[in-house]
């Protein structure tokens, strides 16, 4: 089974995305926040990690920073409220400039979520 | 420069403005014409006066010089009487009556001559002549022919000595004895005395002229010489022909000047005496007058318009400067000082300041108060944007909830879960829309209460229970202290609950894990109050101030995805003002966390009025 790790502080997005994922084939860790999601991978590293780029400790993008460090090839996918209005640049934006390889705003199309996350994961597998 | 334009004011032409200087400079103009005017009508008056008074002296004069005259020939007349009752004469001895005419001629040193005649004129005696000598027939037969005939004595024209050859006048005397003329006595006086005569009655400024029944001038007291002897001047002959006694007369006098004068008729001879003055002592002085008035006037104007513009240009400055400081208040600047000499311009200028002080306070007011706008404005579009982003989150948990239902059958344990998930969001929403609608119903005052006597031990006690899921769940230990005596308040039971609720969800969700958030009551006076302190960081010195205003919120909730709106404490404010009480925020201390306050009017026991409602 691919694992998936899942770093979102809202406990009903973790409930609901640990159920779409698990029913999807995946076996799936959800975490509170980034600090958790490093542990987490160290202690059972993962072949996917999505991560919201709000959350407390430390935060989405510092989360993909590390991530994208350690591991050049882990596929990450970043979610998000999306950008304030009126804020100059797209936090998605901003994600996969950081190394984010897809960014979803809330509310997603969660079938697009998990097509992407299948995607991504097959690619990791051809190319370990 | 414009000077000035007349009329100043054209009521019909919209822009015929005129300058200040120019209205000075008319206003002098106008004032200096009427005394101009005056002034002149009284030298006019004066000269008329002084004109008359003049007439009435030459009059007085011509009138004075004629009685001289005749008084002379008078006296001349008795001399010679004297003589002809002489005993040398009445004696026939005309060698003896000439050496008494001797003495006569030596007396009267006026006299030329003296001629005795006989009474058909032959000539006797001749004083020029040595005694005995042979005597030229006379010169003047037809003096003594008329003597003779007229048997009185007689004056004649200006003559011409024949010995002599000098201007004379002669009187005559018939002697008669038994009806009978004997001699005739003349005296030839040279005409130059008369001169010496007039001349010494005359007053100053005037000349005199005499005249013989001719027409001749005899003696005359300006130019003797030149005009003694000659015919008088026409205008005067015309006027004596026309009327002999007395008259006044104008016109060209011998040497060509133009005189003004009066004549009178000498008695006795048939003689005029006039006397004159030249016309320039009638017209000179009114003529200097007005010339001084003239040069006055226009030393006058020209003063009194240099001192108008002199003064319009310190007002025109002083009106300049202030148009100038007004532009510059116009621009936002500051006015000038004003410390020149019109008090009005100062006390406008002064005016001016304290509009600009008031105008420059405004502004500051008004950019503070835009400042505070745009800062609120500011707010209100990060606080929407957070909303956006508050609303749209409970969405992606529902949304994947939705999709595991679509899947998996409603019966399995997922299906249950994703339920779940999607009752707590959508509650999660109704709460953020209700917050929301609520403070929006406060600030419109549309909030109504259903007030009722509350124990408020017993809604703390309830609130506590409702709370402990929620503190659980955050690992955060609720505690209640509570007084041994019930403290019961007026109010709207469902809203103390909010308000009570939303102090402790705002207490719970700034404690971290393993915190703790305390709840006391306390009754002083007649006030009761609910303390909620957290163990958590406290609340930042820049968020403390405004803690209780709406879409407020630490850095902290921005960084939670369960945030909320920042409109819970800004409820327990509006909420608790209705309920006539207040809230207060503080830190306890650095790092140990904040304590609220929500401060209630007490409900005496024993009554069911409210304290607003005193019996």
């Amino acid at each position: 089974m691919v694992r998936l790790l899942i770093a979102d502080d809202d406990a009903d997005l973790r409930e609901s995305l640990s159920l779409v994922f698990e029913q999807a084939g995946f076996d799936v860790e959800a975490v509170a926040d980034g600090d958790q999601a490093v542990l987490a991978f160290e202690r059972r590293p993962a072949a996917v990690l999505i991560t919201d780029l709000f959350m407390p400790m430390r935060d989405g993008l510092e989360t993909i920073g590390y991530f994208r460090a350690r591991y050049p090839s882990l596929p990450i996918v970043a979610i998000s409220g999306g950008g304030y209005t009126g804020q100059k640049t797209d936090h998605l934006t901003v994600a996969r400039a950081a190394g984010a390889d897809d960014a979803f705003r809330k509310p997603f199309d969660v079938g697009a979520l998990v097509d992407a996350v299948r995607r991504l994961a097959a690619r990791a597998a051809s190319h370990p | 420069m414009r000077c000035a334009g007349w009329p100043p004011a054209r009521p019909r032409t919209p822009d015929a403005s005129v300058t200040l200087r120019g209205h000075l400079l008319w206003l002098v103009v106008i004032a200096m014409v009427p005394a101009l005017l005056f002034s002149a009508a009284l030298i006019y008056l004066s000269a008329q006066e002084r004109e008359e008074a003049l007439k009435a002296d030459i009059e007085g004069a011509a009138r004075l010089l004629a009685r001289e005259v005749e008084a002379e020939l008078q006296r001349t007349t008795v001399a010679l009487e004297v003589l002809a009752v002489s005993n040398a004469l009445v004696t026939d001895d005309l060698e003896q009556f000439h050496g008494l005419c001797r003495r006569a001629l030596d007396t009267h040193p006026d006299w030329a001559n003296i001629v005795v005649a006989g009474a058909d004129a032959q000539h006797l005696l001749n004083l020029m002549v040595p005694y005995g000598s042979p005597l030229p027939p006379l010169s003047r037969p037809e003096l003594f022919h008329e003597t003779a005939e007229r048997r009185a004595p007689v004056i004649s024209n200006a003559i011409v000595g024949v010995l002599t050859h000098r201007l004379l006048t002669v009187v005559t005397l018939p002697v008669v004895r038994d009806d009978k003329v004997v001699y005739i006595l003349a005296v030839a006086q040279e005409a130059r005395n008369w001169e010496t005569l007039l001349r010494a009655r005359l007053p100053a400024g005037m000349h005199a002229t005499l005249v013989d029944r001719n027409g001749t001038v005899i003696a005359r007291t300006l130019e003797n010489e030149r005009f003694a002897g000659k015919a008088a001047p026409s205008v005067l002959l015309k006027e004596v022909a026309r009327n002999p006694e007395r008259g006044g007369v104008a016109g060209e006098a011998l040497d060509g000047s133009i005189a003004h004068g009066a004549y009178r008729q000498v008695g006795l001879s048939g003689w005029t005496v006039a006397a004159f003055t030249p016309i320039e002592m009638l017209q000179g002085p009114p003529r200097r007058r007005y010339l001084q008035l003239g040069v006055g006037f226009f030393v006058l104007i020209a003063g009194s318009l240099a001192v108008a513009w002199l003064l319009a240009r310190r007002i025109a400055g002083s009106i300049r400067r202030l148009a100038t400081s007004v532009r510059a208040v116009g621009r936002g600047h500051r006015p000038l000082r004003f410390d020149g000499r019109i008090r009005e311009v100062r006390e406008a200028g002064k005016a001016l300041q304290d509009a600009a002080a008031l105008l420059a306070e405004r502004l500051e007011r008004e950019k503070a108060a835009r400042a505070g706008l745009e800062a609120a404005d500011r707010a209100k579009d990060q606080y929407l944007a957070m909303l956006a982003h508050e609303l749209r989150n409970p969405l992606a948990p529902i949304s994947a909830s939705l999709y595991i239902l679509a899947e998996e059958p409603l019966s399995s344990d997922a299906a249950r879960r994703a339920r779940a998930v999607i009752a707590r969001q959508t509650g999660h929403l109704s709460r953020l829309v209700d917050d929301l609608l609520d403070v929006t119903r406060l600030a419109s005052g549309k909030v109504a209460l259903h007030m009722q006597e509350i124990a408020l031990d017993d809604a703390l006690r309830q609130a506590i229970d409702d709370h402990r899921s929620l503190a659980e769940g955050a690992g955060v230990q609720l505690a209640l202290e509570l007084p041994s005596s019930p403290v019961r308040v007026r109010g709207d039971r469902t809203r103390l609950a909010q308000m009570i609720g939303n102090l402790i969800q705002n207490a719970v969700r700034f404690t971290p894990d393993g915190g703790r958030v305390s709840v006391s009551l306390e009754q002083r006076d007649s006030e009761a109050e609910i303390r909620v302190r957290d163990t958590g960081s406290g609340i930042e010195p820049h968020i403390l101030e405004r803690v209780f205003e709406p879409f407020v919120q630490g850095a902290q909730a921005a960084t939670r995805a369960r945030g909320g709106l920042g409109l819970g404490l800004a409820l327990v404010k509006g909420l608790a003002e209705l309920h006539g009480g207040r809230v207060h925020a503080r830190n306890i201390g650095p790092g140990q966390g904040a304590e609220f306050s929500l401060v209630l009017p007490v409900l005496r026991a024993g009554r069911d009025d409210g304290p607003e409602r005193p019996a």
